[in-house]
C-alpha cells in the first residue's frame, strides 16, 4: 500500500468511533431539539423550556454554582499545585492523595455527603454527641436553599478540585526555574514572581483547567440531586426530568443544547481572555 | 565602593565536591574573569555569589556588607544568565525594564534606561518583540540589557557572548568592555574561552576542578603559570611541560619539570651544543607563524617558529629554551619561584 495513505488508515478506526458515538448522537440532539412534537422544525421546543417555570432557577442555580464553585476551586488548586510543585519528597504520594475523590463518581460523592449531612448523618450525631444540638436536625430541606447550596458547594469542591490541581502542577513542572531565578535577582519577592511570573506563564494549563472544569460545572447533575432533589433544580438535572419523568425528547434535547450555548460561550471567553500572543510561549 | 570578598566557599551536590575552600578579592570597580573548562564549578561560584545557591561553608562580602545569608533581591546585583532567561511573556521592552519596575523607577527613567542600554546592544529594533520571535544571539543581548538596565554595583555574567557567531562575538566584547568601564560596575564573567579572558579581564582567577590555582593579571597568568594545570591550560598551544631527562644547566631545588612556552626557544637548523635534535612531526601554517609538534626521546613538543624557516616533517630541527623563560615547576605541579 502507498505510504502516503497509512497515517489516514491509522486513524480511520477512531473517527469512525467518533462519527457514530459522538458526532451522530450530536445531530440526532439537534435535530431533536429543533423538530416539534407534531414533526414540524422550529423553535417550539425551546418555547416549552423557556415558559417552564423551573427553567429560570435551573439557569440561575446552575451558574450561581459555577460562578462560585470554579473560582473557589481555581484558588485552592493554585494554592495546592503551587505547595506541592515545592515539596522535594513524597510529592506524587500527596498527588496521589488529593486526586481519590477523582476517581469517586459524582453520584458515590453525591450518597457520601448525604451520608454526613443527612438528619441522621455523621454531622448531626457528632454535633449531638458533643452537645452543640439538642436534637438532629434536617438541614436538606426546602426551608434551607442557603444551606443546601452550601452543601452541594462543598460536595463539588471536595469532589473535583484535584481536576484542576493536576492540571495546573504538571503546567507548574514546564515551566523553567531560571526565570524565577531571573526574577529574584532583579529584585522580585515571592507574591510578585506568583505574579509576574508563575501565573503567566501558567495561562495554558489554567486556560486548559478552567475550561473543563466550567464546561464539568454546566453539567452538574448527581450532587445536586441528592443533596437538593427538586429544591434545587439546574440546567442538567431538567433534561433528565423532560426525557425521563415527561418523556419528551424534544424538551430534553433543547435543554441540552442550551448546555452546550453556555459552555461555547464561557469556552470563547476563556480562551479570549487567558490567550498567549504569538512568541510568547515557553 | 563595591567590591566583593569570596572567603573559602565550599559547596558539595551530594557526594561531589563541586567547590574546594575558594576565596577571591575582587576590588572596586575591577573586571575579574573565572576561566575554567566545562563543570570545573564556574557557573556555582556565580550562582552562590549571586545567592541563588546557598554555600555550605565560607562567606561573601559585597562592599562591607556580608551577604552570605541574604536573598538574591537583598544583594543588589545584577545577573544574565547562561541560558539567557528571557521572560517568554514579555515584550522585549518590558524584560529590560524588569528590575527597574521591581524597583519602582519613575516611568521617565525606566523608558531612558531601556532604550539607552537597547541601543547599546543593537536590539533598538526588537522592542516590541516576545523572546519567542528572537534568535539565540538577540535573546542573549536582550539578557545583558536587561542587567545593565538597573545599573547595579555588581554585574555578575555567565558566558554572556558564547552564542553568538565569531564576529559579532568580538564586537560584542569590545563594546561591552567599554561600557562596563564607563559603567564602573564590579564585575564577575564566567567563560571557558580563554582569549576572551585575556581580552576582557582585569584579571583572571584561573579555575581547576573547584579550586582557584591561580588568580592574577592576563600577562602574570599567561607569563608565570602558577600551577602546570594553568600552564597547559592557558596559550595556544599550551605550555611545553618537559621532563627531568632533558633538564641542563642550572635547576632549582625541588625543581621536577620545565615549564616552557612554544615561542620561547632559540632555533637552529644546524647542531649547537646544548641545544635538543628534534624530529619535526607535523607542521602547521597560521599565517603569522607555523607551529611545529616535534619529538625526542618520546618527549613531546610544541613550538611557535617564524615562517621563514624552511622546514618538513620528519627533518630535525635544534631548540634551546630562552632562560630568561624557563619556569621551573614541583613534582605537585607548583611554580618555583
Ligand atoms: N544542582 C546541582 N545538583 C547536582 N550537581 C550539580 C548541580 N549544579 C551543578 N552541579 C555539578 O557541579 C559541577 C559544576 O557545575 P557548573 O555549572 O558550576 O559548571 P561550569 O563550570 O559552569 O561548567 P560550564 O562551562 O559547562 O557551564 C558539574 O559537575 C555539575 O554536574
Ligand atoms: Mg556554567
Amino acid at each position: 500500500m502507498n505510504k502516503k495513505y497509512y497515517p489516514y488508515v491509522l486513524i480511520a478506526p477512531s473517527v469512525l468511533f467518533l462519527l457514530i458515538f459522538f458526532v451522530y448522537p450530536f445531530i440526532e440532539v439537534f435535530v431533536q431539539a429543533f423538530t416539534s412534537s407534531d414533526g414540524h422544525v422550529g423553535l417550539s421546543n425551546f418555547e416549552n423550556i423557556f415558559t417552564d417555570y423551573n427553567f429560570l432557577p435551573s439557569l440561575k442555580n446552575t451558574l450561581l454554582l459555577a460562578l462560585v464553585v470554579v473560582p473557589v476551586q481555581l484558588c485552592m488548586a493554585v494554592g495546592m499545585s503551587l505547595m506541592i510543585s515545592k515539596m522535594k519528597k513524597g510529592r506524587d504520594t500527596v498527588l496521589y492523595i488529593l486526586t481519590i475523590p477523582l476517581g469517586v463518581s459524582d453520584l458515590a460523592a453525591g450518597i457520601i455527603w448525604l451520608a454526613i449531612l443527612d438528619q441522621n448523618g455523621f454531622l448531626n450525631s457528632f454535633l449531638f454527641s458533643i452537645g452543640v444540638i439538642d436534637q438532629p436536625e434536617s438541614w436538606l430541606n426546602y426551608q434551607n436553599p442557603i444551606i443546601i447550596f452550601t452543601a452541594v458547594v462543598v460536595a463539588e469542591i471536595w469532589r473535583a478540585t484535584a481536576i484542576l490541581l493536576v492540571i495546573l502542577v504538571s503546567g507548574i513542572g514546564l515551566i523553567p526555574k531560571e526565570y524565577y531565578e531571573a526574577a529574584e535577582i532583579f529584585g522580585a519577592n515571592s507574591w510578585v514572581r506568583l505574579w509576574k511570573v508563575t501565573l503567566p506563564l501558567l495561562r495554558p494549563s489554567l486556560q486548559t483547567a478552567l475550561i473543563l472544569r466550567t464546561l464539568l460545572a454546566f453539567e452538574v447533575f448527581a450532587v445536586v440531586m441528592l443533596l437538593g432533589g427538586s429544591n434545587m433544580p439546574v440546567l442538567m438535572g431538567e433534561t433528565f426530568n423532560w426525557a425521563f419523568n415527561y418523556q419528551d425528547a424534544g424538551a430534553a434535547s433543547a435543554y441540552a443544547v442550551v448546555i452546550l450555548a453556555l459552555s461555547i460561550v464561557f469556552t470563547l471567553f476563556y480562551l479570549r481572555v487567558l490567550r498567549v500572543p504569538k512568541g510568547a510561549r515557553i | 565602593m563595591t567590591t566583593i570578598t569570596v572567603e573559602n566557599i565550599k559547596k558539595s551536590f551530594g557526594d561531589a565536591d563541586i567547590l574546594k575552600s575558594v576565596s577571591l578579592d575582587i576590588k572596586d570597580q575591577e573586571f575579574t574573569v573565572l576561566l575554567g573548562p566545562s563543570g570545573c564549578g564556574k557557573s556555582t561560584l556565580l550562582r552562590i555569589i549571586a545567592g541563588l545557591e546557598t554555600q555550605d561553608s565560607g562567606t561573601i562580602k559585597i562592599g562591607d556588607r556580608v551577604v552570605s545569608h541574604l536573598p538574591p533581591r537583598e544583594r543588589n546585583v545584577a545577573m544574565v544568565f547562561q541560558n539567557y532567561a528571557v521572560f517568554p511573556h514579555m515584550t522585549v521592552f518590558e524584560n529590560i525594564a524588569f528590575g527597574l519596575r521591581m524597583k519602582k523607577a519613575p516611568e521617565k527613567k525606566i523608558k531612558e534606561n531601556v532604550e539607552r542600554t537597547a541601543a547599546l546592544m543593537h536590539i533598538d529594533h526588537l522592542l516590541k518583540r516576545y523572546s519567542g520571535q528572537l534568535s539565540g544571539g538577540q535573546r542573549q543581548r536582550v539578557a545583558v540589557a536587561r542587567a545593565l538596565a538597573v545599573e547595579p554595583d555588581v554585574l555578575l555574567m555567565d558566558e554572556p557572548l558564547s552564542n553568538l557567531d565569531a564576529l559579532l562575538r568580538l564586537q560584542m566584547r569590545a563594546e561591552l568592555k567599554s561600557v562596563l568601564e564607563a559603567s564602573k560596575t564590579t564585575t564577575v564573567y564566567v567563560t571557558h574561552d580563554q582569549v576572551e579572558a585575556m581580552s576582557l579581564a582585569d584579571r583572571i582567577a584561573v579555575m581547576n576542578s573547584g579550586r582557584i590555582d591561580q588568580y592574577d593579571f592576563p600577562d602574570e597568568i599567561y607569563n608565570n603559570p602558577a600551577t602546570e594545570y594553568v600552564g597547559s591550560f592557558i596559550g595556544n598551544p599550551p605550555m611545553n611541560f618537559i621532563s627531568p631527562d632533558f633538564q641542563v644547566g642550572t635547576v632549582p631545588n625541588g625543581a621536577f619539570q620545565l615549564g616552557i612556552r612554544p615561542e620561547d626557544f632559540h632555533i637552529s637548523k644546524e647542531q649547537r651544543d646544548n641545544y635538543w635534535p628534534i624530529t619535526v612531526l607535523t607542521r602547521e601554517k597560521l599565517g603569522s607563524h607555523q607551529q611545529l609538534s616535534a619529538e625526542l626521546n618520546g618527549q613531546l613538543f610544541r613550538v611557535n617558529i617564524p615562517n621563514e624557516i624552511e622546514i618538513e616533517s620528519g627533518n630535525t630541527l635544534y631548540l634551546m629554551p630562552k632562560e630568561d623563560k624557563k619556569r621551573w615547576y614541583t613534582e605537585g605541579g607548583k611554580i618555583i619561584l
